[in-house]
């Protein structure tokens, strides 16, 4: 294209495509920096073109190889600011690189030569982008916004466009050819006709998503139709149902500010190796174990990214193995009192160390239970082993039982226990002789 | 120019080119209008109703939201306003309503090339 307007010999400029904003959520500082990073990629690559074209000289003359280099770039925020030729600001290079390292879209490091450069170096991953930008939607007028507003900052708009967009263009084109450099491995235009480019073939069949690049989302909504469908059967209190792909969830049980999409979470769970129907499965017996009485397990994820995002979550309920673990053994269900008095810890603050009541402590109980009388329970207690042998207990026994637990003075059982022990008496007191009194 | 990442045919791309901040004196939404109005007149295509006569210089008709679109979100209300003001005061640019619909608020911008380069070739001589 012609210019109007004479350029100046090594004029800088920073170029903001339109397709990098949309890569990067509508991050604008995020967009410039890529193409920053973008351009001094670029410059790299060819030094090292150009290197490898002087080693060789350098070969054939017998001298010794020069260092071809990396494409690494070494660059502080204030060079950053630099370089976006004031647009950027302090804050918003340290959010933009962020974005960038959250989408996978560059890479950094220390650099590895000089320990004490603290300066961080940075390297764009092309593959990555060119698979974001390929999956864009097409403009209708040719690329130009004219007229229509950009969309700020992330966002549901975006990721809803995109979605319906993205469904329309898999079915029309599923391949497009990209080229791709055999030796750096960066992939280049279609447009730039370069020899030592080879075609490749990038394959939309598998419906990817155009921001978060992994599998369509439907398949997100699937997974969170599963989660609210299943809260809703079960009728599971203590866990969350959620409206939307981009509900803002806590992930992390230890850091509550921290948030993130369920579309995030879905992905990087995807990332750590499990699949969409792994997750289906682990959602469905999870509630399936919540749900059911036979499973000693009850801890409630509050919302499911907290459940995606847990190592016990989805990693876990994905195995059957684990969920026989969960089951409750059949002891257990049978007779819960020897489970429940030894988890309840004997607390003598009102005895002394002889079973013997304290004179400050008599006054909860007055003068209806005396000394004889706990250190007697005491005694009872600590020869039973089960509801059923509460039968065995005198009925007087279970009535100063009843009256010490109930004022307070004996915490070695809870009062559900002593219900438990009351009735399963009550049901068996007729094999023996009730006593009036046993002091 | 060798390109990295993959380059669409369509995907539009705004420039912030050094020498039009310098020679905004340092405005960069000015600059950034500058770019936008030079790719505008570059591929305007002018419609023989809009010829008033025999007035055959380009005028671009732009609303702010438009410049803010085009911009890829660069501008604000604001600063599109500032810009363009940088740009009238510098005597960059042109600027009218429409001369017969004058129910039509929308402004119309000329773009002054020579004035531009005139600048910009000053500024490169004391560089």
């Amino acid at each position: 294209m012609e210019n109007l307007i004479t350029r100046p010999e090594k004029d800088f400029f920073v170029a903001l495509r339109n397709s990098f904003v949309n890569v990067c959520n509508g991050d604008l500082p995020a967009a410039i920096i890529l193409s920053i990073l973008e351009n001094w990629t670029i410059y790299k690559i060819k030094n090292i073109q150009q290197n490898k074209i002087h080693n060789e000289v350098l070969k054939k003359q017998g001298k010794k190889p020069v260092d071809v280099g990396d494409v690494w770039i070494y660059k502080s925020n204030s060079e950053f600011r630099t370089d976006s030729l004031g647009f950027l600001s302090k804050n918003s290079v340290i959010s933009g690189i962020k974005t960038l390292l959250d989408l996978g879209f560059i890479e950094k490091r220390n650099n590895p030569k000089i320990g004490w450069d603290r300066t961080l170096q940075w390297k764009v991953v092309p593959e990555k982008i060119n698979k974001c930008i390929c999956h864009l939607p097409k403009q209708e007028d040719g690329g130009s916004y004219l007229g229509k507003a950009i969309p700020k900052n992330t966002s549901k708009k975006l990721l809803k466009d995109k979605r319906s967009l993205n469904n329309d263009n898999s079915e029309k084109d599923n391949q497009t050819t990209t080229k791709v450099d055999p030796v750096l491995g960066k992939i280049d235009s279609v447009n730039v006709g370069k020899s030592n480019l080879v075609d490749i073939v990038v394959d939309k069949s598998d419906s990817v998503d155009p921001i978060l690049g992994k599998v369509d989302s439907e398949i997100y909504n699937q997974i969170l139709d599963n989660w609210n469908s299943n809260i809703k059967s079960n009728q599971i209190k203590g866990v969350s149902a959620h409206r939307g792909l981009q509900s803002k969830l806590k992930y992390d049980m230890a850091q509550y500010r921290k948030t993130m999409s369920i579309s995030e979470a879905i992905v990087n769970c995807i990332d750590q190796g499990n699949t969409v129907e792994d997750i289906n499965k682990a959602i469905d017996n999870y509630f399936r174990v919540l749900s059911s009485e036979s499973f000693w397990y009850d801890f409630r994820y509050q919302n499911i990214a907290l459940f995606l995002h847990s190592e016990k979550g989805v990693c876990k309920f994905k195995n059957d193995s684990y969920i026989n673990t969960l089951k409750k053994k059949e002891a257990d269900s049978v007779d819960q009192y020897k489970k429940l008095r030894l988890s309840y810890d004997p607390v003598f603050f009102k005895y002394n160390s002889s079973n013997i009541l304290d004179t400050n402590a008599q006054t909860y109980c007055g003068v209806g239970i005396g000394i004889c009388k706990g250190r007697n329970i005491v005694r009872i207690l600590d020869e039973i082993n089960s509801y059923a042998e509460c039968g065995n207990l005198d009925q007087s026994y279970m009535k100063m039982l009843e009256e010490t637990i109930v004022a307070g003075l004996y915490q070695k059982i809870s009062l559900d226990v002593l219900r438990g022990m009351l009735d399963t008496h009550a049901s068996n007191r007729v094999f023996h002789m009730p006593k009036a009194e046993i002091l | 120019m060798y390109n990295l990442l993959f380059n669409s045919s369509n995907d539009y791309c705004v420039f912030v080119r050094e020498s039009f901040t310098k020679v905004c004196n340092g405005d960069l939404s000015a600059s950034i209008l500058l770019s936008i109005l030079e790719n505008l007149t570059t591929t305007f295509t002018p419609d023989p109703n809009e010829i008033i006569d025999g007035d055959e210089r380009i005028w671009i008709k732009q609303t702010c939201k438009e410049f803010i679109s085009n911009s890829n979100g660069m501008l604000t209300a604001n600063k599109t306003k500032s810009g363009l003001k940088t740009l009238v005061e510098l005597g960059f640019i042109l600027k009218r309503t429409h001369p017969y619909q004058k129910w039509n608020r929308t402004i119309q911008y000329h773009l002054l090339v020579n004035e531009v380069n005139k600048h910009l070739l000053a500024i490169e001589e004391n560089e």
